[in-house]
């Protein structure tokens, strides 16, 4: 009776029974499965640590809540009066001084389309784009529930013809939007340091909203800002505490200055994560530009050059004078930086001489150990992405979220046990590795700090 | 140890009872993942939460016999969930993609008549010509007589029919 809608079936079931079946991930996947479910019943109460990634964050997303009654400018309240939408987050702008000038100099577009879902509205305000990146303009509006009870879950920008563009997911957690609370109304902006797709582009956000994920998708179009970058050339050589350093140059754009600086590859110092965080520019009239912390990158990862992206830009400002310091600078010793773990003595071989690292142990191919640090020191800045065998073969640690889409790599996890420590797991892999396992620091609770003033301008 | 025994032991809580009967029908679990999904890294998402959900709820296995169909009941309605929420668009791009897969040149238009079809109307087929789970057990399994069964399985039969038949009246016009 249905003979040839079976054939169908049975002809689609032959294709399916084709397709490849990726062995070792789908046993890291029941794996990874069992161990959540597991981890969720033994450690209901301590806290698992939500940050993903640290270093080379080439972005900053930041979450303010709506306050308004704020001293404006007669010119910026002018700006704010005769473009639609602005005022909604006349607040976002005003947090930065490189941006109340860009809307002054007419570089703010708007942009004012919205979506609704559920009693939810978001609205895409406007983009202040210059040649290098851009910054989106966003606001969370809902009366049905407290807009505190709402969590970022990602924020992406889409473009239609490479598929996905630049997106930033909270893999394990959804930041609140606000800690604010009472509130129905939230806005926010998203830093792109460079848009890579330019054409038919789609702002996309995910709220998290209890259990569910709401998605919300909004294209738009916009034009770049037609001006060129400032780059104020320094070339100056620094020693901070007996390494050397070359401040090179300024890259001034209108939504972003960045401050390039060189590290002599002789330093014995390796530079951490997040190592210039306290570097600061003063002007003349003492106006202060401070930096994004944990921005700096490298943009060539075996390159000796960072990339210090600055908090607000000063584009349209001309300051006559500029001095710069560092403040202190995140580094320690290039060879004390790394733990070095034989799994079958169960036993660290080297770490470094003020270790933090304790009680390694080996179980059940599994190795853990713990880490100590100070009250005030970010804990989860203590983290590691790989390992390497004594062959220099690399095994990546997935702490979850999206499957990773390269093949050697171990699961990993990482657990507050307390105030100052945590402890560090990881999988033995599954295929043959050489012992010691050497794990390269990239963060640890160690400075370098001297009063050094260099002259920009 | 017979399958029996290693779920009435995962039921009481033994976990590598457990992980050994999730790892004998991974595979399973997979092709019936990929085959809502059709995205490898989708797939082993699934198969993730699958075991996760599986593990919590263990306790609510009822028959041991049917094991095997519980966890692929819970991974189609996993998929189901995804399906729902994920852009259909996507998923259609996604059956492009797989088409390198099959010669066949009517994959993309049964995918397409599969998701038109009611929850019900797919899981039923699902288990009866991807699963080869007899009718006789559907029907015990879902507590609900043979014969009923069969009715439903034709009426389910009949819409993936016609999903074919509107397609072509369309073309017609």
């Amino acid at each position: 009776m249905f003979e040839e809608e079976e054939k169908k079936l049975e002809q689609r079931k032959k294709t399916i029974d084709k397709v490849e079946v990726p062995m070792d991930k789908l046993h890291f996947a029941v794996r990874n499965g069992f161990e959540k479910a597991k981890k969720e019943r033994i450690l209901k109460r301590k806290k698992i640590i939500k940050r993903s990634t640290w270093s080379f964050v080439v972005a900053a997303i930041l979450l303010i809540s709506f306050i308004t009654s704020i001293n404006v400018s007669p010119a910026f309240a002018n700006k704010v009066a005769s473009i639609p939408g602005l005022d909604r987050i006349v607040a976002l702008i005003q947090q930065d001084k490189g941006l109340v000038a860009a809307i002054e100099n007419d570089f703010y577009q708007p942009i004012n389309k919205s979506q609704e879902k559920n009693g939810i509205t978001v609205t895409l305000d406007g983009v202040i784009a210059d040649k290098k990146g851009m910054i989106i303009f966003y606001s969370v509006k809902t009366e049905e529930v407290d807009v505190n009870s709402l969590g970022l879950k990602y924020l992406a920008l889409w473009s239609k013809n490479y598929g996905e563009g630049e997106r930033w997911e909270f893999i394990k957690s959804a930041p609140p939007l606000t800690p604010n609370q009472d509130s129905h109304f939230n806005s926010g902006t998203m830093h792109i340091e460079k848009v890579t797709h330019k054409k038919d582009l789609s702002w996309k956000i995910g709220l998290q909203i209890g259990e569910k994920i709401e998605n919300f998708k909004i294209p738009f179009t916009y034009k770049t800002m037609d001006v060129e970058s400032k780059d104020i050339i320094v070339n100056k050589e620094v020693t901070v505490y007996g390494q050397h350093f070359k401040v090179m140059d300024l890259i001034v754009d209108p939504i972003r200055t960045v401050v390039r600086i060189e590290e002599d590859p002789s330093n014995t110092k390796k530079l951490l994560a997040c190592p210039f965080d306290e570097l600061e520019l003063v002007d003349e009239l003492g106006r202060k530009w401070s930096t994004l912390p944990c921005n700096a990158y490298k943009p060539l990862e075996k390159g000796n050059v960072w990339e210090v992206p600055l908090k607000e830009s000063f584009y349209f400002y001309d300051p006559k004078k500029l001095t710069l310091t560092f403040g202190k600078i995140a580094a320690m010793e290039k060879d004390e930086a790394h733990i070095l773990i034989d799994t079958n003595a169960k036993v660290f071989l080297e770490q470094p001489s003020k270790s933090i690292f304790s009680n390694l142990q080996v179980v059940d191919n599994r190795g853990s150990f713990i880490v100590q640090v100070e009250k005030d020191y970010d804990m989860n800045m203590v983290y590691f992405n790989k390992f390497k065998d004594a062959n220099e073969k690399e095994f990546y640690l997935y702490y979850g979220g999206r499957i990773p889409l390269v093949s050697n790599y171990v699961k990993g996890s990482m657990i507050n046990i307390s105030e100052v420590e945590k402890k560090i797991e990881f999988d033995l892999p599954i295929k043959s590795f050489t012992n010691p396992l050497r794990f390269d620091l990239d963060f640890y609770p160690s400075w370098i700090e001297e009063d050094v003033l260099v002259e920009i301008k | 140890m017979s399958e029996k025994k290693l779920v009435l032991k995962a039921i009481k809580g033994d976990e590598d009872a457990f992980l050994e009967l999730i790892h004998s029908y991974e595979e399973a679990l997979y092709r019936t993942a990929i085959s809502y999904l059709k995205n490898e890294g989708d797939a082993l998402e699934a198969v993730q939460e699958v075991t996760y959900r599986a593990y919590r709820s263990i306790k609510t296995v009822k028959e041991p016999a049917y094991f095997k169909t519980w966890l692929i009941r819970i991974m189609m309605n996993y998929c189901q969930d995804v399906i729902k929420k994920s852009k259909r668009e996507m998923l259609e791009e996604r059956i492009i993609g797989m088409q390198g897969v099959s010669e066949d040149f009517t994959f993309l238009e049964v995918e397409e008549a599969l998701l038109n079809l009611s929850e019900y109307e797919r899981e039923l087929l699902h288990l009866k010509y991807f699963e080869d789970v007899k009718i006789k057990d559907i029907a015990v399994m879902w507590n609900t007589p043979e014969g009923t069964i069969k009715t439903r399985l034709h009426k389910a039969l009949r819409a993936f029919r016609n999903q074919f038949e509107e397609k072509g009246e369309v073309k017609r016009v």
